[in-house]
Protein backbone atom coordinates (compact mmCIF):
# COMPACT_ATOMS: atom_id res chain seq x y z
CA UNK A 1 0.00 0.00 0.00
CA UNK A 2 1.35 3.54 -0.59
CA UNK A 3 2.16 5.81 1.74
CA UNK A 4 -0.90 8.14 0.71
CA UNK A 5 -3.45 5.12 0.77
CA UNK A 6 -2.02 4.47 4.38
CA UNK A 7 -2.60 7.52 5.67
CA UNK A 8 -5.68 8.19 3.95
CA UNK A 9 -6.96 5.11 5.97
CA UNK A 10 -5.56 6.22 8.42
CA UNK A 11 -7.85 9.44 8.76
CA UNK A 12 -11.14 7.24 7.41
CA UNK A 13 -10.42 5.00 10.61
CA UNK A 14 -10.25 8.02 13.26
CA UNK A 15 -13.27 9.55 11.39
CA UNK A 16 -14.96 6.16 12.17
CA UNK A 17 -13.96 6.28 15.45
CA UNK A 18 -15.12 9.64 15.80
CA UNK A 19 -18.32 9.07 14.41
CA UNK A 20 -18.74 6.24 16.81
CA UNK A 21 -17.79 7.43 19.73
CA UNK A 22 -20.07 10.32 19.21
CA UNK A 23 -23.18 7.94 18.53
CA UNK A 24 -22.52 5.50 21.41
CA UNK A 25 -21.73 8.40 23.95
CA UNK A 26 -24.64 11.07 23.02
CA UNK A 27 -27.16 11.18 25.17
CA UNK A 28 -30.24 12.09 22.67
CA UNK A 29 -31.92 9.43 20.69
CA UNK A 30 -31.27 9.95 17.49
CA UNK A 31 -31.53 7.59 14.86
CA UNK A 32 -29.90 7.46 11.00
CA UNK A 33 -32.05 6.32 8.43
CA UNK A 34 -30.87 5.59 5.15
CA UNK A 35 -32.30 6.68 2.01
CA UNK A 36 -33.89 3.00 1.29
CA UNK A 37 -35.60 3.49 4.51
CA UNK A 38 -32.93 0.92 6.46
CA UNK A 39 -32.13 1.64 10.40
CA UNK A 40 -28.62 2.05 9.67
CA UNK A 41 -27.31 3.33 13.09
CA UNK A 42 -28.97 4.67 16.79
CA UNK A 43 -27.37 6.17 19.88
CA UNK A 44 -27.86 3.80 23.26
CA UNK A 45 -30.64 6.44 24.29
CA UNK A 46 -32.76 5.50 21.18
CA UNK A 47 -32.35 2.15 22.11
CA UNK A 48 -33.60 2.72 25.25
CA UNK A 49 -36.34 4.69 24.27
CA UNK A 50 -37.86 3.07 21.55
CA UNK A 51 -37.02 -1.10 22.74
CA UNK A 52 -34.02 -1.56 19.50
CA UNK A 53 -31.23 -3.86 19.95
CA UNK A 54 -28.69 -4.44 17.72
CA UNK A 55 -30.70 -6.70 15.64
CA UNK A 56 -32.88 -4.55 14.36
CA UNK A 57 -29.81 -3.14 12.74
CA UNK A 58 -29.90 -3.42 8.81
CA UNK A 59 -34.02 -3.91 9.02
CA UNK A 60 -36.63 -1.54 6.81
CA UNK A 61 -38.03 0.86 9.26
CA UNK A 62 -41.67 -0.53 7.99
CA UNK A 63 -40.46 -3.75 9.99
CA UNK A 64 -40.00 -1.69 13.37
CA UNK A 65 -42.79 0.79 12.40
CA UNK A 66 -44.57 -0.57 15.95
CA UNK A 67 -41.85 0.96 18.24
CA UNK A 68 -42.73 4.57 16.88
CA UNK A 69 -46.06 4.94 17.57
CA UNK A 70 -46.22 7.88 16.61
CA UNK A 71 -48.29 9.31 13.24
CA UNK A 72 -46.75 9.73 9.73
CA UNK A 73 -43.27 9.01 10.92
CA UNK A 74 -42.78 7.36 8.09
CA UNK A 75 -44.60 10.07 5.06
CA UNK A 76 -42.25 12.85 7.48
CA UNK A 77 -39.04 10.98 6.60
CA UNK A 78 -40.19 10.88 3.12
CA UNK A 79 -41.25 14.29 2.72
CA UNK A 80 -37.31 15.21 3.95
CA UNK A 81 -35.50 12.74 1.35
CA UNK A 82 -37.53 13.39 -1.47
CA UNK A 83 -38.59 17.62 -0.59
CA UNK A 84 -34.76 18.22 1.09
CA UNK A 85 -36.69 19.41 3.69
CA UNK A 86 -36.31 19.79 7.27
CA UNK A 87 -39.05 18.32 9.67
CA UNK A 88 -39.86 19.51 13.21
CA UNK A 89 -42.68 18.20 15.19
CA UNK A 90 -43.58 17.35 18.62
CA UNK A 91 -44.54 14.11 19.53
CA UNK A 92 -45.85 11.92 22.08
CA UNK A 93 -44.11 8.14 22.60
CA UNK A 94 -45.81 5.16 24.01
CA UNK A 95 -44.15 5.94 27.64
CA UNK A 96 -46.08 9.11 27.18
CA UNK A 97 -42.94 11.07 26.91
CA UNK A 98 -42.71 14.48 24.84
CA UNK A 99 -40.37 14.84 22.09
CA UNK A 100 -39.13 17.56 19.77
CA UNK A 101 -38.37 15.31 17.00
CA UNK A 102 -36.31 16.74 14.20
CA UNK A 103 -35.65 15.00 10.91
CA UNK A 104 -32.79 16.32 9.17
CA UNK A 105 -31.01 15.18 5.64
CA UNK A 106 -28.43 13.29 5.64
CA UNK A 107 -26.55 14.72 2.59
CA UNK A 108 -23.75 13.04 0.82
CA UNK A 109 -21.23 15.95 -0.03
CA UNK A 110 -19.30 14.26 -2.90
CA UNK A 111 -22.54 14.53 -4.78
CA UNK A 112 -24.90 16.04 -2.89
CA UNK A 113 -27.39 13.90 -2.59
CA UNK A 114 -30.02 12.64 -0.25
CA UNK A 115 -28.57 9.07 1.86
CA UNK A 116 -31.32 9.54 4.34
CA UNK A 117 -32.11 11.37 7.62
CA UNK A 118 -31.20 11.51 10.78
CA UNK A 119 -34.01 11.71 13.43
CA UNK A 120 -33.13 13.18 16.89
CA UNK A 121 -35.09 13.46 19.89
CA UNK A 122 -35.28 16.19 22.34
CA UNK A 123 -37.17 15.51 25.56
CA UNK A 124 -39.90 18.31 26.22
CA UNK A 125 -42.06 16.33 28.46
CA UNK A 126 -41.30 19.05 31.15
CA UNK A 127 -41.25 22.15 29.46
CA UNK A 128 -45.00 20.60 28.10
CA UNK A 129 -45.99 19.47 31.65
CA UNK A 130 -45.09 23.01 32.42
CA UNK A 131 -47.09 24.75 30.17
CA UNK A 132 -50.01 22.35 31.01
CA UNK A 133 -49.54 23.28 34.68
CA UNK A 134 -49.33 27.28 33.49
CA UNK A 135 -52.88 26.76 32.13
CA UNK A 136 -54.31 25.23 34.88
CA UNK A 137 -53.10 28.03 36.92
CA UNK A 138 -54.25 30.34 34.52
CA UNK A 139 -57.70 28.88 34.24
CA UNK A 140 -57.75 28.44 38.02
CA UNK A 141 -56.80 32.27 38.78
CA UNK A 142 -59.53 33.39 36.12
CA UNK A 143 -62.33 31.69 37.92
CA UNK A 144 -61.41 32.68 41.51
CA UNK A 145 -60.72 36.32 40.06
CA UNK A 146 -64.55 36.27 38.88
CA UNK A 147 -65.39 34.75 41.99
CA UNK A 148 -63.86 37.13 44.12
CA UNK A 149 -65.05 40.03 41.93
CA UNK A 150 -68.64 38.88 42.02
CA UNK A 151 -68.75 38.02 45.72
CA UNK A 152 -66.69 41.58 46.26
CA UNK A 153 -69.72 43.52 44.23
CA UNK A 154 -72.40 42.35 46.68
CA UNK A 155 -71.39 43.79 49.54
CA UNK A 156 -69.75 46.81 47.74
CA UNK A 157 -72.62 47.81 46.01
CA UNK A 158 -74.90 47.52 49.64
CA UNK A 159 -71.74 50.37 50.87
CA UNK A 160 -72.12 52.15 47.82
CA UNK A 161 -76.01 52.73 48.77
CA UNK A 162 -75.57 53.03 52.40
CA UNK A 163 -72.93 56.05 51.74
CA UNK A 164 -75.01 57.87 49.52
CA UNK A 165 -78.05 57.65 51.83
CA UNK A 166 -75.47 58.87 55.15
CA UNK A 167 -74.63 62.13 53.13
CA UNK A 168 -78.47 63.81 52.48
CA UNK A 169 -78.43 62.73 57.14
CA UNK A 170 -80.79 65.52 57.14
CA UNK A 171 -83.20 63.88 55.62
CA UNK A 172 -83.10 60.62 57.22
CA UNK A 173 -84.61 59.63 60.76
CA UNK A 174 -82.94 59.04 63.34
CA UNK A 175 -83.48 55.43 63.19
CA UNK A 176 -82.91 55.23 59.73
CA UNK A 177 -79.38 56.63 60.51
CA UNK A 178 -77.99 54.81 63.38
CA UNK A 179 -79.37 51.49 60.84
CA UNK A 180 -77.49 52.75 58.35
CA UNK A 181 -74.19 53.12 60.04
CA UNK A 182 -75.11 49.47 61.18
CA UNK A 183 -75.05 48.44 57.81
CA UNK A 184 -71.93 49.90 56.84
CA UNK A 185 -70.10 48.42 60.04
CA UNK A 186 -71.38 44.82 59.21
CA UNK A 187 -71.02 44.71 55.51
CA UNK A 188 -67.57 45.92 55.78
CA UNK A 189 -66.82 42.73 58.54
CA UNK A 190 -68.23 40.61 55.81
CA UNK A 191 -65.66 41.97 53.08
CA UNK A 192 -62.92 41.18 56.05
CA UNK A 193 -64.46 37.56 56.08
CA UNK A 194 -64.73 36.88 52.99
CA UNK A 195 -60.64 38.42 52.28
CA UNK A 196 -59.88 36.33 54.91
CA UNK A 197 -60.76 33.23 53.64
CA UNK A 198 -59.56 33.41 50.70
CA UNK A 199 -55.94 34.59 51.46
CA UNK A 200 -56.18 31.75 54.58
CA UNK A 201 -56.74 28.97 51.23
CA UNK A 202 -54.45 30.31 48.90
CA UNK A 203 -51.82 30.50 51.79
CA UNK A 204 -52.75 26.97 52.56
CA UNK A 205 -53.17 25.47 48.82
CA UNK A 206 -50.06 26.88 47.18
CA UNK A 207 -47.49 26.10 50.81
CA UNK A 208 -45.00 24.34 50.24
CA UNK A 209 -44.38 24.07 53.75
CA UNK A 210 -46.17 21.39 54.85
CA UNK A 211 -44.13 19.32 57.13
CA UNK A 212 -46.00 17.00 59.84
CA UNK A 213 -45.48 18.02 62.93
CA UNK A 214 -47.18 16.76 66.31
CA UNK A 215 -49.98 19.00 67.19
CA UNK A 216 -51.85 19.61 69.71
CA UNK A 217 -55.49 19.56 68.60
CA UNK A 218 -56.93 21.71 71.27
CA UNK A 219 -54.59 24.68 69.95
CA UNK A 220 -55.14 24.64 66.79
CA UNK A 221 -59.13 25.09 67.49
CA UNK A 222 -58.43 27.48 69.64
CA UNK A 223 -56.82 29.80 67.00
CA UNK A 224 -59.20 28.70 64.19
CA UNK A 225 -62.05 30.02 66.51
CA UNK A 226 -59.97 33.26 67.19
CA UNK A 227 -60.24 33.88 63.19
CA UNK A 228 -63.67 33.06 63.01
CA UNK A 229 -65.01 35.03 66.01
CA UNK A 230 -66.79 37.42 64.02
CA UNK A 231 -68.77 35.44 62.10
CA UNK A 232 -69.64 32.99 65.03
CA UNK A 233 -70.10 36.40 66.97
CA UNK A 234 -72.63 37.64 63.96
CA UNK A 235 -74.58 34.65 63.91
CA UNK A 236 -74.74 33.78 67.85
CA UNK A 237 -73.00 30.15 67.10
CA UNK A 238 -73.11 27.97 69.40
CA UNK A 239 -70.02 26.11 69.59
CA UNK A 240 -69.60 22.16 71.17
CA UNK A 241 -66.53 20.01 71.70
CA UNK A 242 -65.80 16.89 72.53
CA UNK A 243 -62.34 15.98 72.19
CA UNK A 244 -61.12 12.61 72.48
CA UNK A 245 -57.96 12.51 70.28
CA UNK A 246 -55.78 15.52 71.25
CA UNK A 247 -52.22 14.46 69.67
CA UNK A 248 -52.28 14.70 65.69
CA UNK A 249 -49.53 14.79 63.39
CA UNK A 250 -50.00 16.85 60.33
CA UNK A 251 -49.07 19.95 58.65
CA UNK A 252 -50.29 22.89 61.51
CA UNK A 253 -50.90 25.24 58.57
CA UNK A 254 -52.65 22.26 56.60
CA UNK A 255 -55.31 21.24 59.79
CA UNK A 256 -55.96 24.80 60.67
CA UNK A 257 -57.29 25.24 56.97
CA UNK A 258 -59.06 22.13 57.35
CA UNK A 259 -60.81 23.32 60.37
CA UNK A 260 -61.01 26.74 59.22
CA UNK A 261 -62.95 25.50 56.03
CA UNK A 262 -65.34 22.98 57.70
CA UNK A 263 -66.58 25.49 60.73
CA UNK A 264 -67.13 28.38 58.01
CA UNK A 265 -68.85 26.30 56.70
CA UNK A 266 -71.43 25.54 59.21
CA UNK A 267 -71.74 29.28 60.17
CA UNK A 268 -72.24 30.32 56.37
CA UNK A 269 -74.41 27.59 55.25
CA UNK A 270 -76.87 28.04 58.22
CA UNK A 271 -80.77 27.04 58.12
CA UNK A 272 -82.22 30.82 57.95
CA UNK A 273 -84.69 29.74 61.03
CA UNK A 274 -82.28 29.02 63.67
CA UNK A 275 -78.81 29.84 65.03
CA UNK A 276 -76.71 27.58 63.88
CA UNK A 277 -75.40 24.85 66.60
CA UNK A 278 -71.80 23.43 65.42
CA UNK A 279 -70.30 20.26 67.21
CA UNK A 280 -66.27 19.76 66.81
CA UNK A 281 -65.23 16.28 67.34
CA UNK A 282 -62.06 14.54 67.54
CA UNK A 283 -62.18 10.29 68.34
CA UNK A 284 -60.06 7.43 67.22
CA UNK A 285 -61.47 5.20 64.79
CA UNK A 286 -59.76 1.91 64.01
CA UNK A 287 -55.91 3.60 62.70
CA UNK A 288 -57.39 6.75 61.97
CA UNK A 289 -58.04 9.95 64.11
CA UNK A 290 -60.80 11.19 62.99
CA UNK A 291 -62.46 15.16 63.29
CA UNK A 292 -66.09 15.49 63.01
CA UNK A 293 -67.12 18.67 62.36
CA UNK A 294 -71.29 18.75 62.62
CA UNK A 295 -74.12 21.22 62.29
CA UNK A 296 -77.56 21.53 62.00
CA UNK A 297 -77.99 23.75 59.06
CA UNK A 298 -79.26 24.39 55.74
CA UNK A 299 -78.15 20.69 54.57
CA UNK A 300 -76.69 19.74 51.25
CA UNK A 301 -79.02 17.75 48.40
CA UNK A 302 -78.38 14.24 47.86
CA UNK A 303 -77.83 15.20 44.48
CA UNK A 304 -75.17 17.74 45.00
CA UNK A 305 -73.30 16.10 47.72
CA UNK A 306 -70.50 14.88 45.27
CA UNK A 307 -70.38 18.07 43.85
CA UNK A 308 -69.33 19.82 46.52
CA UNK A 309 -65.81 18.67 46.43
CA UNK A 310 -65.10 19.85 43.04
CA UNK A 311 -63.28 22.96 42.82
CA UNK A 312 -65.43 25.95 42.26
CA UNK A 313 -68.63 24.25 42.88
CA UNK A 314 -70.81 26.05 45.90
CA UNK A 315 -73.84 24.62 47.39
CA UNK A 316 -75.58 27.61 47.06
CA UNK A 317 -74.97 30.31 44.90
CA UNK A 318 -76.58 33.44 46.72
CA UNK A 319 -73.78 32.55 49.41
CA UNK A 320 -70.84 34.40 49.45
CA UNK A 321 -67.72 31.86 48.98
CA UNK A 322 -65.12 30.73 46.44
CA UNK A 323 -65.93 27.05 46.46
CA UNK A 324 -62.69 26.12 47.59
CA UNK A 325 -63.10 25.31 50.88
CA UNK A 326 -64.46 21.55 50.81
CA UNK A 327 -62.14 21.35 47.96
CA UNK A 328 -58.91 22.05 49.46
CA UNK A 329 -60.10 20.05 52.99
CA UNK A 330 -60.73 16.54 50.44
CA UNK A 331 -57.29 17.68 48.18
CA UNK A 332 -55.22 17.81 51.92
CA UNK A 333 -56.70 14.97 53.17
CA UNK A 334 -56.46 12.65 50.24
CA UNK A 335 -52.65 13.85 49.86
CA UNK A 336 -51.64 12.91 53.28
CA UNK A 337 -53.09 9.20 52.48
CA UNK A 338 -56.86 10.10 54.67
CA UNK A 339 -60.24 10.34 53.73
CA UNK A 340 -63.65 12.77 53.83
CA UNK A 341 -66.93 11.65 54.54
CA UNK A 342 -69.69 13.82 54.42
CA UNK A 343 -73.57 12.96 55.46
CA UNK A 344 -76.16 15.75 54.79
CA UNK A 345 -79.85 15.84 54.96
CA UNK A 346 -81.73 19.25 53.83
CA UNK A 347 -82.83 21.14 56.34
CA UNK A 348 -81.33 19.32 59.14
CA UNK A 349 -77.87 19.57 58.80
CA UNK A 350 -73.68 18.22 57.87
CA UNK A 351 -71.34 16.10 58.82
CA UNK A 352 -67.85 16.32 57.62
CA UNK A 353 -66.02 13.23 58.68
CA UNK A 354 -62.05 13.47 58.11
CA UNK A 355 -59.95 10.71 59.45
CA UNK A 356 -55.92 11.13 59.72
CA UNK A 357 -54.36 8.09 59.35
CA UNK A 358 -51.34 8.95 61.18
CA UNK A 359 -52.10 9.45 65.29
CA UNK A 360 -49.94 9.61 68.10
CA UNK A 361 -51.30 9.81 71.60
CA UNK B 1 -98.49 62.14 32.37
CA UNK B 2 -99.61 62.64 36.09
CA UNK B 3 -103.12 60.44 35.76
CA UNK B 4 -101.29 57.29 35.29
CA UNK B 5 -99.10 58.48 38.36
CA UNK B 6 -101.13 57.01 40.89
CA UNK B 7 -101.36 53.52 38.98
CA UNK B 8 -98.02 52.36 39.62
CA UNK B 9 -96.82 50.30 42.87
CA UNK B 10 -93.38 48.37 43.15
CA UNK B 11 -92.53 45.14 44.29
CA UNK B 12 -89.15 44.55 45.45
CA UNK B 13 -87.45 41.40 46.43
CA UNK B 14 -84.31 40.26 47.67
CA UNK B 15 -83.44 37.60 50.22
CA UNK B 16 -81.08 40.24 51.97
CA UNK B 17 -82.75 42.59 54.28
CA UNK B 18 -80.09 45.36 54.05
CA UNK B 19 -80.26 45.53 50.69
CA UNK B 20 -84.37 46.16 50.66
CA UNK B 21 -84.28 48.33 53.34
CA UNK B 22 -81.59 50.11 51.08
CA UNK B 23 -83.91 50.34 48.06
CA UNK B 24 -86.89 51.22 49.74
CA UNK B 25 -85.32 54.44 51.14
CA UNK B 26 -83.84 55.00 47.73
CA UNK B 27 -87.17 54.95 46.02
CA UNK B 28 -89.06 56.81 48.88
CA UNK B 29 -86.71 59.82 48.04
CA UNK B 30 -86.91 59.86 43.87
CA UNK B 31 -90.73 59.02 44.31
CA UNK B 32 -92.18 59.89 47.67
CA UNK B 33 -95.92 58.84 46.91
CA UNK B 34 -95.29 55.42 45.20
CA UNK B 35 -96.29 52.48 46.78
CA UNK B 36 -93.71 49.85 47.80
CA UNK B 37 -94.20 45.94 48.90
CA UNK B 38 -91.46 43.95 49.88
CA UNK B 39 -90.61 40.17 49.63
CA UNK B 40 -87.80 38.10 51.24
CA UNK B 41 -87.96 35.50 48.68
CA UNK B 42 -89.85 34.13 45.19
CA UNK B 43 -92.12 32.02 46.63
CA UNK B 44 -93.82 34.70 48.95
CA UNK B 45 -93.39 37.14 46.04
CA UNK B 46 -95.28 34.72 43.28
CA UNK B 47 -98.08 34.22 46.60
CA UNK B 48 -98.11 37.82 46.26
CA UNK B 49 -98.50 38.46 42.71
CA UNK B 50 -101.45 35.86 42.78
CA UNK B 51 -102.96 37.66 45.39
CA UNK B 52 -103.05 40.65 43.32
CA UNK B 53 -104.55 38.84 40.35
CA UNK B 54 -106.91 37.69 42.60
CA UNK B 55 -107.84 41.45 43.72
CA UNK B 56 -107.69 43.02 40.61
CA UNK B 57 -108.17 46.54 40.45
CA UNK B 58 -108.27 47.27 36.96
CA UNK B 59 -105.53 49.27 35.48
CA UNK B 60 -102.75 49.13 38.08
CA UNK B 61 -99.31 48.90 36.74
CA UNK B 62 -96.75 47.07 39.20
CA UNK B 63 -92.78 47.22 38.75
CA UNK B 64 -90.94 44.54 40.01
CA UNK B 65 -87.33 44.71 40.71
CA UNK B 66 -85.95 41.13 41.79
CA UNK B 67 -82.62 39.88 42.59
CA UNK B 68 -80.76 37.30 40.61
CA UNK B 69 -79.35 35.11 43.03
CA UNK B 70 -81.22 33.70 45.77
CA UNK B 71 -81.67 30.48 47.63
CA UNK B 72 -84.29 28.19 47.21
CA UNK B 73 -85.29 29.49 43.77
CA UNK B 74 -83.58 32.23 40.89
CA UNK B 75 -84.77 35.31 39.58
CA UNK B 76 -84.80 32.85 36.10
CA UNK B 77 -86.95 30.33 37.98
CA UNK B 78 -88.82 32.59 39.83
CA UNK B 79 -89.77 33.99 36.16
CA UNK B 80 -90.62 30.34 35.16
CA UNK B 81 -92.90 29.88 37.50
CA UNK B 82 -94.63 33.01 36.96
CA UNK B 83 -95.07 32.96 33.29
CA UNK B 84 -96.56 29.37 33.19
CA UNK B 85 -99.24 30.42 36.32
CA UNK B 86 -102.21 32.61 35.52
CA UNK B 87 -101.55 35.85 34.67
CA UNK B 88 -102.91 38.65 37.12
CA UNK B 89 -104.73 40.89 35.47
CA UNK B 90 -102.75 43.87 36.25
CA UNK B 91 -99.78 44.45 33.85
CA UNK B 92 -96.23 43.94 35.32
CA UNK B 93 -92.42 45.03 34.39
CA UNK B 94 -90.18 43.06 35.72
CA UNK B 95 -86.14 44.40 36.22
CA UNK B 96 -83.55 41.86 37.51
CA UNK B 97 -81.00 43.22 39.75
CA UNK B 98 -77.90 41.28 40.04
CA UNK B 99 -74.23 42.28 41.27
CA UNK B 100 -72.42 41.34 37.91
CA UNK B 101 -74.00 40.86 34.70
CA UNK B 102 -73.03 37.98 32.91
CA UNK B 103 -72.93 36.15 29.35
CA UNK B 104 -75.25 33.81 30.93
CA UNK B 105 -77.60 35.78 32.33
CA UNK B 106 -78.31 37.88 29.44
CA UNK B 107 -78.91 34.41 27.32
CA UNK B 108 -81.38 33.13 29.78
CA UNK B 109 -82.84 36.98 30.08
CA UNK B 110 -83.70 36.58 26.51
CA UNK B 111 -86.04 33.72 27.13
CA UNK B 112 -88.19 35.71 29.12
CA UNK B 113 -90.29 38.84 29.41
CA UNK B 114 -87.59 40.86 31.16
CA UNK B 115 -87.45 44.44 31.22
CA UNK B 116 -84.08 44.89 31.54
CA UNK B 117 -80.92 43.94 33.90
CA UNK B 118 -79.40 46.29 36.14
CA UNK B 119 -75.51 46.12 37.81
CA UNK B 120 -76.29 46.77 41.71
CA UNK B 121 -76.76 49.33 43.05
CA UNK B 122 -79.74 50.50 41.98
CA UNK B 123 -78.83 54.27 42.16
CA UNK B 124 -80.63 57.31 41.94
CA UNK B 125 -79.96 58.20 38.25
CA UNK B 126 -80.85 54.80 37.50
CA UNK B 127 -84.29 54.47 38.85
CA UNK B 128 -84.75 58.30 37.55
CA UNK B 129 -84.29 56.88 33.88
CA UNK B 130 -85.87 53.71 34.78
CA UNK B 131 -89.29 56.01 36.23
CA UNK B 132 -89.19 58.16 32.86
CA UNK B 133 -89.00 55.83 30.33
CA UNK B 134 -91.96 54.23 31.58
CA UNK B 135 -93.75 57.18 32.61
CA UNK B 136 -94.18 56.75 36.05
Amino acid sequence: MKKKEKEALREIRTLKDEFENYFANTIIPQIYIDADYVLRRFTPPAMKQFNLSIEHLGKSIFDVLDNFRFPSFVENIKHVIEQKEIVEKEVQTTDLSWFQMNILPYIRKQDNRIDGVIVTFVDISRRIEDLKEQERLIAENEILFDTVVHDIKGPLSVLIMAASELKKSEKLSEEDFIKLLDIVDSTVGKMVEFIDEVSENRKAEYSNVDQSELLNFENILEDVLLTLRDPIHRTNAELRFDIQVSQVSFSRRKLRSILYNLVLNSIKYQASDRIPEISVKSFREGDFAVISVEDNGMGIEKALQKDVFKKYVRADESIEGTGIGLHLVKQIITQAGGKVELESTPGKGTEVKIYISSILG
Amino acid sequence: MNSSKGQWSILLVDDDDTTNFLNNLLIKEVHPSIKIHTESGAVAALRYLNSLSENAITKQKLLVFFDINMPEMDGFEFLDAYEKGDRPQIETTIIMLTSSINRRDIDRAKEHQLYDIIEKPLTPEKLKRIFSDLGI
